[in-house]
């Protein structure tokens, strides 16, 4: 029956049958019954007509044409003919006094109804464009499903696959359905839904014409394929672990829930195309730098996996200083960028400045040169008829020989090897028209002399500026704000905390930990590369050796090389990456602070 | 029995806001009462000392503000909750009505869900 009494206010009902009482030309009493609820009355008598007595008469107080209550009223016998007309007027006065409210309330809950559809349109697409990822999206609408229909017991929402053409599972709540899901996703019901023949609700599915098998999980469902511009994007499922658990006012949430979900979960495709397309021609920068030169194959392919281990570690450490340093998702990928994109620069070195292998190498290795000119002082001297022909053999090998071992830079330059090189230099041959030449140009004397390794500093320089390349490239791009931190974490893998690195002298204070990670992964790679053109690969306690000095003088960060040490990152990647006889033995407690 | 008061000079957010609750009156019984302007508003406040106040800023004789201050210069309405009805894009509002003690905020159009919520909880205490 429906409630009275929200329809005929008691207030009004005493108003009215007040305003009657001072009318009416005779004595009586009147009670107003709904749902054996006592409303209001007039005369002294009012309530004892609530009990049904014979000499109580009634009219019929109706709502939309149903029976809400009861008029009912008493007068001495002598003076209802009197009353009638009053009563009567009481009769269709409440009539309508409820069928206004009737058509008020109903038109107040259909505006309610659109109110609450906007609330919800409203919270949902800032709820679900509020990420463009398609699991964060998908698990936004299901919580936001979940917390307006508590009876939903479980929840899931398919990605439809374009190019496999077929759904596939991106998110799940609630229960957990893995014993079962397997046996779903293969059955004729699952197939019905993806097809489109299962939708909208379906309050009892074990009677439903496709159920193969009835989980006592999954009672009722509701289904609706998710489409943009009549386009498939992906299917929404939910269940309830019991039958008739759904209305068609849970099923116009959904519907609009999911089509703001959709419209977001296009949105995410769409990005998560673009972004795989941006990381494809990351790829492939770091493909083409690593294919430049044999030697180091690979390096911008493994620095990434050294610092996201070193992160990682960072991450899970809890103790100072890394007790507060987070990554979010956005840190990864700018650190994943940053990585793979760190010696970009190098696609503008020279590759003979980049595995410049000895001093006299140019784009070839100008010790054929020098092998060439003693040829032809030699045959210039036998022409001359000078010395014995096997004592000139002789000291030119000797002469030849230790002009091969200067060219190596892997020693120091004394200074008895330097008045050597400057007593040969003096040695000619002649040209054509018999004018004097040095054995050794001053290009060539000035690399031979180089006291460490095979850079003269123009090439030091032309080495160093791959960085500032890297980071002007870097920034032509316009990376979105959450990718902001590229240029520094990838820029500052030469720096040192000391403030000596290049190309901008940075110091501690300014270099961030991830900048800090990088130049760590950056220089093990480096050390532990099978094979180097100017020297041979070292074994990983010699690289740890190297790197423990560079941490104590301010090379690297000491707290980051600890945490290196400590968290066996080095062992983990050398048995993966190193060759077997380059994994000898490390004692990390030798390097290890405390 | 614990009164309800809405002060408002539109008459749909009035009548929208009466019908919500009464969804809430099918579970409890508490009175609903309505003024069209913040004087009618405050003088029903202060005779029936409502538990709970929906209050429009904008309104002829006196605006929400002053009628919030009213209530909290009024020691016997320290138990009365006021919750103020702003519009969209009105969001400075906020902060004077922080200042003047209002407890709840509700953006115009309104979540009746919201509004349930808010009341269920403020009556039930």
């Amino acid at each position: 029956m429906v409630p009275l009494h929200l329809y005929l206010p008691a207030k009004r009902v005493k108003e009215q049958l007040q305003a009657v009482a001072d009318l009416a030309p005779a004595e009586l009493s009147v009670a107003i019954r709904g749902q054996e609820r006592f409303l209001g009355g007039l005369g002294a008598q009012a309530e004892s007509l609530m009990a049904d007595q014979p000499e109580t008469r009634s009219e019929p107080l109706l709502i939309d044409g149903a029976l809400a209550g009861h008029l009912l009223w008493r007068a001495p016998p002598e003076t209802e003919a009197q009353v009638m007309p009053w009563i009567r007027h009481l009769g269709t006065l409440f009539n309508t006094m409820m069928e206004l409210e009737y058509a008020r309330r109903a038109v107040a809950r259909e505006a309610l109804e659109s109110l609450r559809e906007i609330a919800l349109l409203e919270r949902a697409s800032t709820l679900l464009n509020r990420s463009l990822r398609p699991r964060e999206v998908a698990d936004a609408l299901l919580a936001e499903l979940a917390t307006r229909t508590p009876r939903i017991t479980w929840s899931a929402v398919f990605l439809y696959d374009f190019a496999q053409q077929e759904h596939t599972l991106l998110t799940t709540l609630g229960t957990d359905a893995a014993p079962w899901f397997q046996e779903f996703a293969a059955s004729p019901f699952f197939q019905g839904m993806v097809t489109g023949e299962v939708t909208g609700i379906i309050n009892d599915i074990a009677s439903h014409a496709l159920c193969t098998h009835a989980d006592p999980r999954f009672r009722a469902t509701i289904a609706l394929p998710l489409e943009a511009h009549q386009e498939r994007v992906g299917l929404l499922v939910l269940a309830a672990d019991h039958k008739e658990a759904f209305t068609s006012a849970d099923l116009k949430r959904t519907t609009t829930l999911a089509s703001i979900a959709t419209t977001a979960l296009r949105n995410a495709q769409m990005f998560v195309a673009e972004t795989n397309m941006f990381r494809a021609f990351i790829g492939m920068i770091a493909s083409a730098i690593d294919a430049k030169s044999p030697y180091t194959a690979g390096h911008c392919r493994r620095v990434p996996e050294i610092a996201r281990m070193l992160t990682e570690a960072a991450c899970a450490d809890v103790n100072p200083p890394f007790h507060d340093f987070h990554f979010s998702e956005d840190d990864w990928e700018t650190l994943e960028i940053a990585t793979y994109l760190h010696d970009c620069g190098k696609v503008v070195t020279p590759e003979w400045v980049m595995d410049k292998p000895t001093k006299l190498t140019t784009n070839m290795d100008r010790i054929a040169l020098l092998e060439l000119r003693i040829q032809l002082i030699m045959f210039q001297e036998r022409l001359r008829g000078e010395g014995e022909e096997s004592q000139r053999q002789e000291f030119w090998k000797n002469q030849l020989d230790f002009l091969k071992a200067c060219n190596l830079g892997n020693e120091f330059i004394s200074p008895e090897t330097e008045a050597r090189l400057r007593g040969l230099a003096k040695i000619t041959w002649h040209d054509l028209q018999e004018r004097p030449h040095s054995l050794i140009n001053a290009w060539e004397m000035d690399n031979l002399l180089i006291r460490r390794g095979t850079l003269n500093a123009e090439e030091r320089t032309i080495i160093e500026d791959h960085v500032v390349h890297t980071i002007n490239m870097l920034k032509e791009i316009p990376f979105p704000p959450r990718l902001r931190h590229v240029v520094d974490y990838a820029g500052g893998h030469h720096e040192c905390l000391n403030g000596r690195g290049y190309p901008h002298k940075l110091t501690d204070a300014s270099l961030s930990i991830p900048a800090r990670i990088v130049a760590i992964a950056d220089i093990f790679e480096a050390l532990t590369a099978p094979d180097r053109p100017y020297r041979s690969p070292y074994t990983l306690s010699k690289a740890l050796d190297i790197m423990q000095r560079m941490a104590m003088d301010g090379h690297i960060d000491p707290d980051l090389f600890q945490l290196f040490l400590r968290a066996g990152i080095y062992r983990r990647y050398a048995e993966t990456h190193l060759k077997p006889d380059q994994i000898d033995a490390v004692d990390p407690t030798r390097y290890l602070a405390g | 029995m614990d009164t309800v008061v809405i002060v408002d000079d539109e008459v749909h957010i009035r009548s929208l806001l009466e019908q919500t609750l009464e969804e809430l009156q099918e579970e409890r019984d508490f009175e609903i009462l309505t003024a069209a302007n913040g004087g009618d508003g405050l003088a029903t406040i202060q005779r029936e000392r409502p538990k709970l106040v929906f209050l429009d800023v904008m309104m002829p004789i006196m605006n929400g503000y002053d009628v919030c201050s009213a209530i909290r210069a009024d020691a016997t309405l320290n138990d009365t909750k006021v919750v103020m009805l702003t519009a969209k894009g009105q969001e400075a509002d906020r902060q004077r009505g922080l200042e003047v003690g209002v407890n709840h905020f509700m953006t115009k159009p309104f979540d009746p869900d919201e509004i349930l919520k808010l009341a269920a909880t403020i009556l039930q205490g």
